[in-house]
C-alpha cells in the first residue's frame, strides 16, 4: 500500500477537531430550536394541538362546458348534493344514527353497512351515505347542522357532511352521447397513474372522461380542486382568532379553479337532422368539412343517456347498454367496422387509372358477371350493363367493371392505393377507442391464415367485399379527400379550448394537409360520383331532389351469410352504405352513412345523407342563394355529368 | 487466518450507538405508520424490519472484507456506482418526475445514487491519499479532483433528482476543504459557484427541477406543500413539550397533519411523543455517532482510512442536517431521509454500509503501526 509520510497523517488528522466543532455548533443551534420549541412555546404548541382538528372540506372544481360550432351548450353542471359521515368525527354513533334517521327517510341498517364497508378507509375520508341527496333532505340537514348537538330537538348530527358541488349534466343525451362520451371515477390503478403523470390533478373520488371528448380533453375540461379546510375545536366548532391557526387555514385551504370550456366542431343542428333521418335504426352518420377536418356531425345509433351512468350508475340500464345486442355504448362512426360495398369502388378506379391499366376510355364488357375459375361472380344487376367505362362503372357502381380492372392492378396495389384514401389506418381523431379496419394484402393473408392469396379473393375485395372492413368515419374521410380535390385532412372534434375568463388558450388548427391523390386522377372520380345522382341511370337519382348539388356513391355490403331471398327483416339483410359531398362544385361537406340491416344504399342511406347535407348547408349557404346559383350553372354541370 | 486483534480493537462503543438508534427508528417508525391504515405497517414498518436485517448482513460482510480490499479496489467501486448511475438511466423507474430506481427483485428497488455516494467516497479517498496534504491545492491541482464529483454529480442530475445529486457536492467540498485548498481558490469558487449556479437553473434543469429550487428558495410559492408543512411539523413537535405525548399518542401526526410522517417529516413524530427529552437524546446519540466516526478517523494511521471515514461522517453529517434544518424550521425544506429514523431501503442499506466501513477501518487500525 502507498503510504505518505508519518507527518502527512498528522497533518490532515490536526484538522479533525475543526470538522467536530462544525457538528457540535450545528447540534446546538437544533437543540436551541427545540428549546424554544417545546420548553419556550411548547405551553402555547399543546393547546393548540389539544383543542383543534383540522377538518379539510374538498371543493371539487366545475367542469368546464362543452359547446357546438355555434357555442350551444351540449354539456353542462348541475348542483349535486352528497350526504357523508366522516368516521374521525363520529364519536357518538348511534346518537348520530338515530338523529339522522329520524329527520330523514333512511334506515340505520343501511348506514352502518356503508360505514362497515369502507372500514379499512382512513378514518378521513367522508364515507357517502346518500348520493344526489333531494333538496329537502339537505335543508332539514343544514337546519340542523349548526351547533351540532340541537338540545331542544334532542338532535346531534356530528360526524355528518352535506358536499354540494356541480355535477356534469348533458342536455341532449342520446344524440351527443358518442361523441361527448361520459364521465367515470379512475379505479385505483388508473388513479395512480394518473396522479404519477399529473401531480395534483387526479384524486380519489374524482370524475373523469371515459369516452368521447370528456376523455380526450380531461385535462382541459377538468378544473383544479380546492381546499377548505378550518380548524376546529373538539366539539367541531370553528375556532377563530388565532394568528398561527388562520395562518394554517390559510394555507390549507385552496380556491378551486374552473375547468376550460371546449368548442366543439359539431353542428347541432346538422346532429338533430342526422338523428331524425335514421330514425331509430342501426347506424352511424359521419359528417366533415372536407376543407378543414371539423366534424359537423358525428351519430351513432341507438344512443345512450350518459346522465344515467355518470358518477351513480342506473345499474338496470347499464345491464341494457352495455349487454343488449344493440350494443348502445358501441360508437359505430370510429368503432364499428363494416365491409364498405361499393363505396370501395373509388379505390381500384384510383389503382387502375394512376397505374395507368385503365384510362377514361377503357371499356369492358358486362354480362351480369363473370366467369372466374370455377365461381360465377355476379354483377348486381343480372341483366348486364353491357359496355361500361369508368365514369359510367361507378355510376351504375358495375361490378363487373371493378372485378376487371381489380384484376388486372393486383390485391397490393390495391391496398397502397386503398391507403392513400386513408383505408386501413387509423384516422387520428382526436376521441379514443377508434378501430383501424382492414385491408388485405397477400403478406396480410399469409401472416393471419398462413395461407397464399387466391386471385379469385382480389374479386371480392375489388367490390369492398371480402375482408375489406372499414369504419363509417374512415369512410367519410375518404370522401373528404375527393371533395376537397386531394388533400389530406385530419378529421377532429375540438374547435377551441376557452378558460374560465374567455381567453382562447388554444385554437385546434384545420388546416389541409398534403396533397394525397393527384388532380387528373380525382376528376374523374369527382365526375363519376355526380353521375350516381344526376345521371339517368345513376345509383342515387333519388338524392338529386336536394336544392344542394350532390355528388355521392352507395354502397350495398353483403353481411356474410346473407342471401337476400331469405328474411328481409333478420339481420341478415345488407348493410346500406351512403357516402356524399355537396354542393359539387364547392364542396363544404363531405357525409359518410351506414344504415345496419337496412338493405340499399340508396334506399336505406342516401335519403339520410341528403337530410344531414340540407340541414347543414341550409345554414351556411341557403335555400334560396342556392336556386340562385344553379341558374346560373347548374344545367352545364348537370348536362356534363351525364357525358361519359 | 483470524486476528485475535480484530476483537480486542472492536470498536463497542460505535455498534451500541447504531443499535440503539436503530432500534429507536423501529419504533418510531412502527408509531408514525400505525395512523396510516392496515396495510401501511405492511408495507413500511415491516420493509423496514427486513431492509435492518438486510442491513445488518451487510455489516457483517463489509466488516469480515480485509480493509486492503478496499483500497485496493476503490477505483473500481467508484466505476461500478458510476456504470449503475447509467444503468438507471436506461432500465429505470420513473416514481414521481425521476428515475432514480433499479428493480432487483420482485418488491425490492434499489436506488443507486444512494450506493453510489459511497462508492463516490471510497474512490475520492484514495485520491485524496495519493496527494501530499501539506500543499493546499490551487486551481490547477483541483481540477482531477473535481471530475470525481461532476460524473456522478450530473448522471444523478439526468436522473431529475436534484437533493440526492446535491449531496455529492457537500461531501466532495468537505472533504477537500479538510484536505486543503489555497483561500483564493475557495473565495473565486465561492463566486463562481454563483454564476454556476444561475446559468444551470436556467438553461439545463427540467421543469421538474426548476419547481424544486423554486421551492427550495422559497416555500411561500407552495401554499399546500412546504410552508404548510412546515408549520404543522411546528405545533407538532412544540406540542410535546419537555416529556412528549408517549409511545402511539402522538395526535397530530395521527390525524395526518404531518405529511410524509414515515419518511422525511419522521422526526416531528419522535418530537411529539418523546418531546424535549426523547428528542435530546437521539439528537446527541447522533452527535456521539459523528464524534466516534471522527475518531475514527483521526486514529486511522493513514490518509486512505482518514479521509474514508470522513467522508462517512460528512455523509451522515449533511442528512441530519439538511432533515433536521428543514422539519424545524431553520432551512428552506427538501425531502431527504434521517439517517437510521426514515423508511427507506436503499437510504437504510447505505447508512449501515457505511457504518460497516467506519467499523472496519477502526477494528484494522493497529495493521499499520
Amino acid at each position: 500500500m502507498a503510504m505518505r509520510s508519518q507527518e502527512d497523517v498528522v497533518f490532515v488528522q490536526r484538522k479533525a477537531p475543526f470538522v467536530s466543532l462544525a457538528f457540535f455548533i450545528f447540534f446546538s443551534i437544533v437543540v436551541s430550536r427545540l428549546f424554544y420549541l417545546q420548553i419556550y412555546q411548547g405551553n402555547m404548541f399543546k393547546s393548540l394541538s389539544d383543542q383543534v382538528a383540522m377538518r379539510e372540506k374538498e371543493i371539487r372544481a366545475t367542469r368546464g362546458v362543452i359547446t357546438d360550432r355555434n357555442g350551444r351548450v351540449l354539456a353542462d353542471n348541475r348542483p349535486y348534493m352528497e350526504i357523508s359521515i366522516i368516521r374521525q368525527y363520529l364519536k357518538n354513533k348511534d346518537k348520530t344514527l338515530d338523529s339522522l334517521t329520524k329527520i330523514i327517510p333512511l334506515k340505520k341498517e343501511d348506514i352502518l353497512k356503508k360505514l362497515d364497508d369502507a372500514r379499512f378507509e382512513a378514518a378521513f375520508t367522508p364515507v357517502t351515505i346518500v348520493d344526489d341527496a333531494p333538496y329537502d333532505w339537505v335543508t332539514t340537514l343544514r337546519q340542523y347542522e349548526k351547533p351540532e348537538y340541537d338540545e331542544n330537538q334532542g338532535l346531534y348530527l356530528e360526524g355528518v357532511e352535506v358536499k354540494e358541488w356541480q355535477l356534469r349534466t348533458y342536455l341532449f343525451p342520446e344524440l351527443f352521447a358518442h361523441a361527448l362520451g361520459y364521465l367515470k371515477e379512475p379505479d385505483k390503478k388508473g388513479l395512480e397513474k394518473l396522479e404519477a403523470e399529473h401531480p395534483g390533478r387526479y384524486s380519489q373520488g374524482d370524475l373523469m372522461g371515459a369516452s368521447g371528448v370528456e376523455s380526450s380533453y380531461d385535462l382541459d375540461l377538468r378544473g383544479i380542486d380546492g381546499v377548505d379546510a378550518q380548524v376546529v375545536d373538539a366539539r367541531g366548532k370553528a375556532v377563530t382568532g388565532n394568528q398561527a391557526l388562520e395562518l394554517l387555514e390559510q394555507r390549507a385551504s385552496i380556491a378551486p379553479q374552473q375547468g376550460n370550456s371546449l368548442m366543439t366542431t359539431l353542428d347541432y343542428d346538422t346532429m338533430v337532422a342526422a338523428q331524425k333521418a335514421v330514425a331509430g335504426r342501426r347506424g352511424a352518420v359521419v359528417a366533415i368539412d372536407p376543407n378543414t377536418g371539423e366534424i359537423l356531425a358525428l351519430y351513432s345509433s341507438p344512443g345512450y343517456d350518459p346522465n344515467r351512468i355518470t358518477k351513480t350508475i342506473d345499474k338496470e340500464y347499464w345491464q341494457k347498454i352495455n349487454f343488449d345486442e344493440d350494443k348502445f355504448l358501441l360508437n359505430r362512426a370510429i368503432q364499428a367496422t363494416y365491409p364498405p360495398g361499393s363505396i370501395y369502388k373509388m379505390v381500384p378506379a384510383l389503382a387502375g387509372l394512376d397505374t395507368g391499366k385503365v384510362d377514361l376510355t377503357t371499356t369492358f364488357n358486362c354480362g351480369g358477371g363473370i366467369q372466374f375459375g370455377s365461381r360465377f361472380f355476379k354483377c348486381w344487376n343480372h341483366g348486364g350493363h353491357g359496355a361500361v367505362a369508368l365514369l359510367r362503372g361507378i355510376a351504375q357502381s358495375c361490378d363487373v367493371y371493378f372485378y376487371k380492372v381489380g384484376l388486372a392492378v393486383g390485391v397490393d396495389k390495391l391496398k397502397e392505393y386503398a391507403g392513400y384514401f386513408g383505408y386501413g389506418h387509423k384516422t387520428g381523431i382526436d376521441i379514443p377507442f377508434e378501430q383501424a379496419g382492414l385491408i388485405p394484402s397477400s403478406e396480410w393473408k399469409e401472416k393471419r391464415f398462413k395461407l397464399p392469396w387466391i386471385e379469385s379473393e382480389t374479386l371480392s375485395i375489388s367490390i369492398g367485399q371480402g375482408y375489406d372492413l372499414v369504419t363509417p368515419l374512415q369512410a367519410a374521410r375518404m370522401v373528404s379527400f375527393i371533395a376537397n380535390g386531394g388533400y389530406e385532412i385530419t378529421p377532429h372534434l375540438a374547435k377551441k379550448i376557452v378558460d374560465p375568463n374567455g381567453e382562447v388558450v388554444r385554437e385546434i388548427s384545420g388546416e389541409k394537409g398534403k396533397r394525397v391523390i393527384p388532380e387528373d386522377h380525382i376528376k374523374p372520380i369527382q365526375q363519376g360520383m355526380i353521375n350516381v345522382v344526376h345521371s339517368p341511370e345513376g345509383t342515387a337519382k333519388r338524392v338529386a331532389a336536394s336544392p344542394y348539388m350532390i355528388a355521392g356513391k352507395t354502397g350495398t355490403a353483403q353481411v356474410i351469410g346473407h342471401d337476400s331471398k331469405l328474411a328481409m327483416n333478420s339481420r341478415r339483410v345488407a348493410h346500406g352504405w351512403f357516402v356524399s359531398f355537396a354542393p359539387y362544385d364547392d364542396p363544404k361537406i363531405a357525409v359518410a352513412v351506414i344504415i345496419e340491416n337496412g338493405g340499399s344504399g340508396s334506399g336505406a342511406a342516401a335519403p339520410v345523407a341528403m337530410e344531414v347535407i340540407n340541414a347543414y348547408l341550409d345554414k351556411i349557404i341557403g335555400r334560396e342563394e342556392m336556386e340562385k346559383r344553379k341558374s346560373h350553372t347548374g344545367d352545364t354541370e348537370a348536362s356534363g355529368g351525364v357525358e361519359e | 487466518m483470524f486476528d485475535r486483534r480484530l476483537i480486542t480493537n472492536f470498536n463497542w462503543p460505535l455498534l451500541i450507538v447504531v443499535m440503539v438508534l436503530s432500534a429507536i427508528g423501529l419504533v418510531n417508525l412502527f408509531s408514525a405508520t400505525s395512523s396510516f391504515g392496515t396495510d401501511a405497517q405492511e408495507n413500511y414498518f415491516k420493509a423496514q424490519l427486513m431492509w435492518t436485517g438486510v442491513g445488518i448482513l451487510t455489516l457483517l460482510v463489509t466488516t469480515s472484507i480485509h480493509y486492503r480490499f478496499f483500497y485496493s479496489s476503490s477505483y473500481v467501486l467508484y466505476g461500478i456506482s458510476i456504470i449503475l448511475l447509467i444503468l438507471v438511466l436506461v432500465i429505470g423507474h420513473r416514481v414521481s418526475g425521476s428515475q432514480s430506481w433499479i428493480q432487483i427483485l420482485p418488491g425490492m428497488r434499489l436506488q443507486p445514487s444512494e450506493i453510489a455516494k459511497l462508492g463516490f467516497i471510497l474512490g475520492f479517498s484514495r485520491y485524496l491519499s495519493s496527494l501530499d496534504a501539506r500543499r493546499p491545492l490551487g486551481f490547477v491541482g483541483l481540477l482531477p479532483s473535481m471530475v470525481f464529483v461532476l460524473v456522478p454529480f450530473l448522471l444523478i442530475l439526468k436522473q431529475g433528482d436534484l437533493g440526492s445529486s446535491l449531496f455529492f457536492g457537500l461531501i466532495y467540498i468537505t472533504m477537500i476543504l479538510v484536505h486543503g485548498v489555497k483561500m483564493r481558490v475557495v473565495a473565486t469558487f465561492g463566486i463562481l459557484g454563483v454564476v454556476l449556479v444561475v446559468v444551470a437553473y436556467m438553461f439545463f434543469l427540467s421543469p421538474y427541477q426548476k419547481d424544486r429550487v423554486k421551492n427550495f428558495l422559497n416555500p411561500e410559492l407552495d401554499r399546500k406543500g412546504s410552508g404548510y408543512h412546515v408549520v404543522q411539523a411546528k405545533i407538532a413537535v412544540g406540542s410535546g413539550e419537555f416529556w412528549g405525548k408517549g409511545f402511539l399518542k402522538g395526535q397530530n401526526h395521527k390525524l395526518k397533519f404531518i405529511p410524509e410522517r414515515h419518511t422525511d417529516f419522521i422526526f416531528p413524530v419522535l418530537a411529539e411523543e418523546w418531546g424535549f427529552f426523547g428528542s435530546f437524546v437521539v439528537l446527541m446519540l447522533f452527535l456521539l455517532f459523528l464524534f466516534l466516526g471522527l475518531s475514527v478517523a483521526s486514529h486511522s494511521p493513514e490518509k486512505y482510512g482518514f479521509f474514508v471515514a470522513l467522508g462517512i461522517c460528512a455523509l451522515y453529517f449533511w442528512h441530519m442536517a439538511i432533515n433536521l434544518g428543514g422539519v424545524l424550521g431553520l432551512m428552506p425544506l427538501t425531502g431527504v431521509p434521517l439517517p437510521f429514523l426514515s423508511y427507506g431501503g436503499s437510504n437504510l442499506l447505505t447508512n449501515w454500509l457505511g457504518f460497516g466501513l467506519l467499523l472496519n477501518i477502526s477494528m484494522r487500525r493497529f495493521m499499520f503501526s
